[in-house]
C-alpha cells in the first residue's frame, strides 16, 4: 500500500518536472524568444573546430545523427533522474516524510531544472551519479562501467572523488583496485585520443556563482544550505567521524569546482530532508510555531522555483538578440572575416545564430576583453582589435546598466562614441552592432 | 525607595526630557533633512491610496521599493497627526518608551529601584540616545523600541501569550527594516554563550528561532531578491557610493567607541558583560551580551552604518550597565568601603552631566541636520519661479528636502539602494561643483539635464575655501540668494 503511494507521489513529481519543462518552454515561446537559454547547449549545435571534450564530441555526434533528440533528450534524461534519485531516497533514507521531502527538494532545485531545459553536460553528470550510488552496494559489474563512462567525461571530477571512494570502500580492497584501474584506463584512453580533460578545472569561488541566492545558476540554495549543514553539523558534533570530515571538505572545495558543487547540492539534499523532517517532527512549543514554520519552509521552496522559472524564461538569447544576429550572419559575407565581442555571457549562442565565432571563449579571452572594455585608450584598444582580430562588437542595454558598464558612455563606449573605426552597422530594441574598421 | 516615590521621579525625568526635546526641536522651523522622504511619502500616499512605488522627482525619477511596509503605515498615522507635526514629534515618544522600556527591564532584571532609576537616568542623558529621534522619524527608531520589547517578551517566552507577542514583534521588526537580521544572529551567539555556560537551551527558544530565521529569510529573499542578484553579499552596504560608505561605514575603533558610547556606559556596560558571561549566567543578560557582542562585530567589520550600529549598540551596554552597576554596589558591600557606594553614584551622576553638558549649553544642536528658514525661502522661490520638469543640483543630503520643498526632480539624494549609477552620479556631482573648467561642468549638467545648482550651507561647510566655478563663471546666472542659500542657473 505504501509502495502504492510512493509510486504515485513519483508518478506526480515525473508530471510536475515535465509540466515545468512544457511551461518554460511555451512562456519563453509565447514571448518570442528561442527555446533554449544561454548555455553549453548551442555548442553542440555547431561545430567548433578545436579543442572539444569528449562530451562536446558526443554531444554533437548524437545531435547530428539524431537531431530530434535535442528537444527530447534533455527531458529523458531528466525523467531517469527522478527515477533513479527516488530509488536512492527510498533505500538510504528512513521515513516516508524523509522520502516526500527529499523528492520536493530534488524537484524544486533551479540546478535540476537548468540542467534539463537543454542539452547539457550537467544532466549527464547527475544521472551517472545516480547510477554509480545506486549500484554502489552491489560492486557489480554495471558499477564499474558507469565509473569509467564518468571517469571519461569528467575526468577532473572523478580524481576528486576518488579519495572519498577508497575510503568508503577501504576494506574491500578488490574494489578499490578495479575503481582506480577503470579511472586510470579512461584517463589512458583520453591521453591517447589527445582530448582536453575538461576546460574549467577549478575557479576562484565567487559568491554570484556559489550561491542561487546571490544569482547562481548551479548554485546552494538558502535551505539546503541551512539545513544541509544543520544535519552535517549535528552529525559532526555528535561524532567527529572522517566521513562528516569529509563531507566538509567537500563542501569547502565545490566552491572551486561547479560539477562537485551539483553533486554536493544532491548529497545535501539527503541531509536537508533529514533535517527538516526532524524539524516537523520535533514537539513544538506552540502549535502556530510549527505550522507557521512548515509554511515558510513551503513559501521559501515556492520561491525558490518560481524565481528560476521566471529568470530561465526572460534569460538571454532574448527575440531581439536572435534579431540581431541572424541579421549580421545576413551582411558578413559583406564584410571582413573576424571574431564578435560582446558580454562573455553571450558566447554560447553567437555563432549558432551569426556564424560568427565569439572572441570570449577562454579565460585569457574573458581577461583581454575587460582590458578592452574598461580602457579609454584608442590606441591601446585598437591594437588589441586588430591582434585578437576582433571586428565586430555587439552591445545591449543590459550590458550598458550594471552587466559590463554602469552607463553608456563609459570606457570603450565612449571610444566607440568619439572613433570613426567603429561604424554601427545595427541598432534595434537596445541593441547596437558596431564594425571595427582598423583602416 | 518605594515603588510609589521611583514611579513619581521615572515620571517627572521622562516629562523632562520630553519637554526639554520639545524646547530643542521648536529652535527649527523644519525636519530632519531625511525624514522629508517620509513627507513626501505620506502626501503621495494620501492622494493615490497607493505606495509611491514610481517617484518621479528622486533621482530625476525612478523606481522605489525602500521600506514600502514602514512609510505605508507612517502614512496611515499621518492621516490623523498633520504629517509635519508627526515627523517633528513622534520621534520624541518612540524616545520615551524607550527610556521607560529600559527601566522595565532593568527593574525587572534587578528588582531595584535605585539601580533601574540611574540606569534609566544615564539612558536619558546620553547624547546619541537623546539627539537619536530627535526632529526626525525613520525606522530604525521604531526598531529600537521593538528591539526592547523583543528583550521584555522573551523574560517570559515560556508563557503562551508572551510567546505570541515576542513574534508578533518580531514580525513587525522584519517589516520595518532589515535589522531585525540581528536578532536572529544575536540567538545563534546567545545559543553559544549558553553552550559555553553549559546551561541548556529553552524549547521555545530554539522554536522560536527557528520561526524567526525562516521569516526573516523569506522576507528579505522575497524584498531584496533584485538586489541580492545584482549586488551580492554587498547589497549590506545598499549601494552607497565608495565615498560615503567610509563616512558613514566607518569601522568602530575603541576610542571612536569612547567617544560616540560614552565612559560610562562602555566601562559599566563591559564589566556587566563580564560578569553576565562568567560569574551571573542569567539567561536575559546572557541574550543582552549576545546582542552586543553581535553589535560590536557588525561595527567592527563596517557592515552596520556607524550612527545606527552605536545607539543600538548603546541600547545594549546600558541595560548591561545595570549588571556592572549591581555587580559593583555588591562588592562595595563586601569591602570596607561600603559607605563609598553613594560616592560612586554620585561620580557617576556626574559624568553622565557632563557627557550631556554639550546639548544644554548648544543652542543649534539641530542646525546641521535641519534645513534653516533660509533654505526653506530659497525652496519657496525654486518652486513658483521656475518651469515644473526641471532637475536642481545641491547635497546629497539635501536630495529628499530639495523635491519635498520645490516640488522639483533632485538630482540624487540618500537613497541609493537599487539606483543604478549612483556612484557614477556621485562622483559627476562632486566634479561639477569643484570642476574649474566650464565646458566640463557645462557638458556634464547637460548631459544629466541639471538647470539649476543649489548652494546651501551644507555645501559651503563640506567644500570650505573652494572657490567654486559657478559662482563666478558668465555662464551661469545668480537667480536667488540669502544669507546662507545661492541659486544658480545655467543660461549657456
Amino acid at each position: 500500500m505504501l509502495n502504492k503511494s510512493k509510486n504515485g507521489i513519483l508518478f506526480i513529481s515525473i508530471l510536475f518536472f515535465l509540466l515545468i519543462g512544457v511551461l518554460i518552454g511555451v512562456f519563453r515561446t509565447i514571448l518570442g524568444n528561442p527555446f533554449w537559454i544561454a548555455g553549453e547547449h548551442y555548442q553542440y549545435l555547431v561545430q567548433t573546430t578545436s579543442n572539444q571534450t569528449l562530451i562536446n564530441l558526443v554531444y554533437n555526434y548524437v545531435v547530428n545523427i539524431l537531431p530530434q533528440t535535442i528537444y527530447l533528450m534533455p527531458l529523458i534524461l531528466g525523467v531517469f533522474s527522478i527515477i533513479f534519485f527516488s530509488k536512492i531516497a527510498k533505500k538510504y533514507l528512513n521515513t516516508d516524510l524523509e522520502y516526500y521531502t527529499s523528492l520536493i527538494l530534488f524537484l524544486t532545485l533551479p540546478v535540476f531544472i537548468l540542467s534539463h531545459i537543454a542539452l547539457s553536460s550537467l544532466s549527464l553528470l547527475l544521472i551517472l551519479s545516480l547510477l554509480i550510488v545506486e549500484n554502489y552496494p552491489k560492486h557489480n559489474f554495471l558499477f564499474y562501467v558507469y565509473v569509467f563512462i564518468l571517469s571519461l567525461f569528467f575526468p577532473i571530477l572523478t580524481i576528486l572523488v576518488l579519495p572519498a571512494f577508497i575510503y568508503f570502500a577501504f576494506k574491500d580492497k578488490s574494489f578499490v583496485v578495479i575503481s582506480s584501474a577503470t579511472i586510470a584506463l579512461s584517463y589512458l584512453i583520453l591521453f591517447f585520443l589527445k582530448l582536453p580533460l575538461e576546460y574549467v578545472w577549478f575557479s576562484l569561488p565567487q559568491t554570484n556563482e556559489i550561491f542561487a541566492f546571490f544569482g547562481g545558476k548551479f548554485g546552494y540554495t538558502i535551505l539546503l544550505l541551512i539545513f544541509g549543514m544543520t544535519y552535517l553539523y549535528s552529525e559532526f558534533s555528535k561524532n567527529s567521524s572522517f566521513s562528516n570530515s569529509l563531507m566538509i571538505f567537500y563542501f569547502i572545495l565545490s566552491f572551486f569546482n561547479t560539477h562537485l558543487r551539483c553533486i554536493m547540492i544532491f548529497v545535501l539534499i539527503f541531509f536537508a530532508s533529514k533535517s527538516i523532517s526532524e524539524l516537523i517532527n520535533k514537539k513544538w512549543s506552540a502549535d502556530i510555531l510549527k505550522y507557521g514554520a512548515i509554511l515558510l519552509i513551503c513559501c521559501i521552496l515556492f520561491f525558490s522555483l518560481s524565481t528560476a522559472i521566471q529568470d530561465t524564461i526572460t534569460q538571454t538569447p532574448t527575440k531581439n538578440h536572435v534579431d540581431a544576429l541572424k541579421y549580421l550572419n545576413f551582411i558578413r559575407v559583406n564584410l571582413q572575416e573576424g571574431s564578435l565581442l560582446t558580454d562573455p555571457n553571450y558566447s554560447s549562442f553567437i555563432k549558432y545564430y551569426s556564424g560568427i565565432e565569439p572572441y570570449v571563449q577562454t579565460y585569457k579571452h574573458e581577461e583581454l576583453a575587460k582590458t578592452i572594455f574598461y580602457s579609454r585608450q584608442y590606441s591601446k584598444i585598437a591594437e588589441l582589435l586588430i591582434q585578437e582580430n576582433i571586428k565586430f562588437i555587439l552591445i545591449d542595454s543590459q550590458m550598458t546598466s550594471g552587466s559590463i558598464w554602469a552607463n553608456d558612455r563609459e570606457d570603450l563606449l565612449f571610444v566607440i562614441k568619439y572613433s570613426d573605426n567603429f561604424k554601427e552597422i545595427y541598432s534595434k530594441n537596445g541593441i547596437k552592432i558596431y564594425y571595427f574598421d582598423a583602416d | 525607595m518605594n515603588d510609589k516615590l521611583a514611579n513619581k521621579i521615572l515620571f517627572a525625568f521622562i516629562l523632562l526630557t520630553i519637554i526639554f526635546k520639545i524646547y530643542l526641536v521648536l529652535q527649527t522651523p523644519s525636519i530632519s533633512y531625511d525624514s522629508y522622504y517620509g513627507m513626501r511619502y505620506a502626501e503621495y500616499f494620501h492622494e493615490n491610496f497607493l505606495p509611491m512605488v514610481s517617484d518621479d522627482l528622486s533621482y530625476q525619477g525612478r523606481l522605489s521599493i525602500t521600506n514600502i511596509p514602514f512609510y505605508m503605515i507612517v502614512s496611515l498615522f499621518t492621516f490623523i497627526i498633520p504629517a509635519l507635526i508627526f515627523f517633528k514629534y513622534i520621534g520624541i515618544l518612540f524616545g520615551a518608551y524607550l527610556i521607560y522600556l529600559i527601566y522595565k527591564i532593568t527593574q525587572k532584571l534587578f528588582n531595584n529601584q535605585t539601580i533601574s532609576l540611574i540606569i534609566t537616568f544615564i539612558a536619558g542623558m546620553m547624547q546619541t540616545i537623546f539627539l537619536f529621534s530627535l526632529n526626525s522619524f525613520s525606522s530604525i527608531t521604531v526598531f529600537s523600541v521593538l528591539f526592547l520589547l523583543l528583550i521584555w517578551e522573551f523574560i517570559n517566552l515560556e508563557n503562551k501569550s508572551n510567546l505570541k507577542a515576542f513574534m508578533l514583534f518580531f514580525i513587525l521588526a522584519t517589516i520595518i527594516t532589515p535589522y531585525s537580521i540581528i536578532v536572529v544572529l544575536g540567538f545563534i551567539v546567545y545559543f553559544l554563550l549558553l553552550k559555553f555556560n553549559s546551561l541548556p537551551i529553552r524549547k521555545s527558544t530554539i522554536d522560536v528561532f527557528i520561526f524567526s530565521s525562516l521569516f526573516s529569510i523569506w522576507y528579505h529573499l522575497i524584498i531584496y531578491k533584485m538586489a541580492l542578484i545584482r549586488s551580492g553579499p554587498s547589497v549590506i552596504w545598499q549601494n552607497i557610493p565608495q565615498e560615503l560608505i567610509s563616512l558613514s561605514y566607518q569601522k568602530l575603533t575603541i576610542l571612536s567607541a569612547l567617544f560616540f558610547i560614552g565612559f560610562v556606559p562602555l566601562v559599566l556596560g563591559l564589566i556587566g558583560m563580564y560578569q553576565t558571561i562568567f560569574v551571573k549566567r542569567k539567561r536575559l543578560l546572557i541574550l543582552i551580551s549576545s546582542f552586543t557582542f553581535v553589535f560590536v562585530m557588525l561595527l567592527a567589520l563596517g557592515i552596520l552604518p556607524l550612527n545606527e550600529g552605536i545607539f543600538l549598540l548603546l541600547i545594549c551596554l546600558i541595560l548591561l550597565s545595570a549588571n556592572g552597576l549591581a555587580s559593583i554596589l555588591e562588592y562595595l558591600d563586601l569591602t570596607l568601603f561600603s559607605k563609598l557606594k553613594k560616592v560612586v553614584l554620585f561620580l557617576i551622576l556626574v559624568f553622565v552631566l557632563l557627557n550631556f553638558l554639550p546639548i544644554i549649553l548648544s543652542t543649534d544642536v539641530l542646525t546641521a541636520s535641519s534645513p534653516n528658514l533660509d533654505e526653506l525661502n530659497t525652496m519657496k522661490f525654486i518652486q513658483e519661479n521656475t518651469p515644473d520638469d526641471v532637475t536642481i543640483l545641491g547635497d546629497v543630503v539635501e536630495g529628499h528636502f530639495i523635491s519635498y520643498a520645490s516640488n522639483r526632480k533632485n538630482f540624487y539624494d540618500e537613497n541609493f539602494f537599487q539606483m543604478k549609477n549612483a556612484d557614477q552620479k556621485f562622483a559627476d556631482a562632486k566634479s561639477i561643483f569643484l570642476s574649474k573648467s566650464t565646458v566640463q561642468v557645462v557638458e556634464q549638467m547637460k548631459y544629466y539635464d541639471i538647470k539649476y545648482i543649489y548652494f546651501s550651507k551644507l555645501i559651503f561647510d563640506k567644500y570650505q575655501n573652494v572657490n567654486f566655478l559657478i559662482r563666478e563663471d558668465s555662464c551661469f546666472k545668480k537667480i536667488f540668494s540669502t544669507n546662507t542659500t545661492e541659486v544658480f542657473e545655467l543660461i549657456c
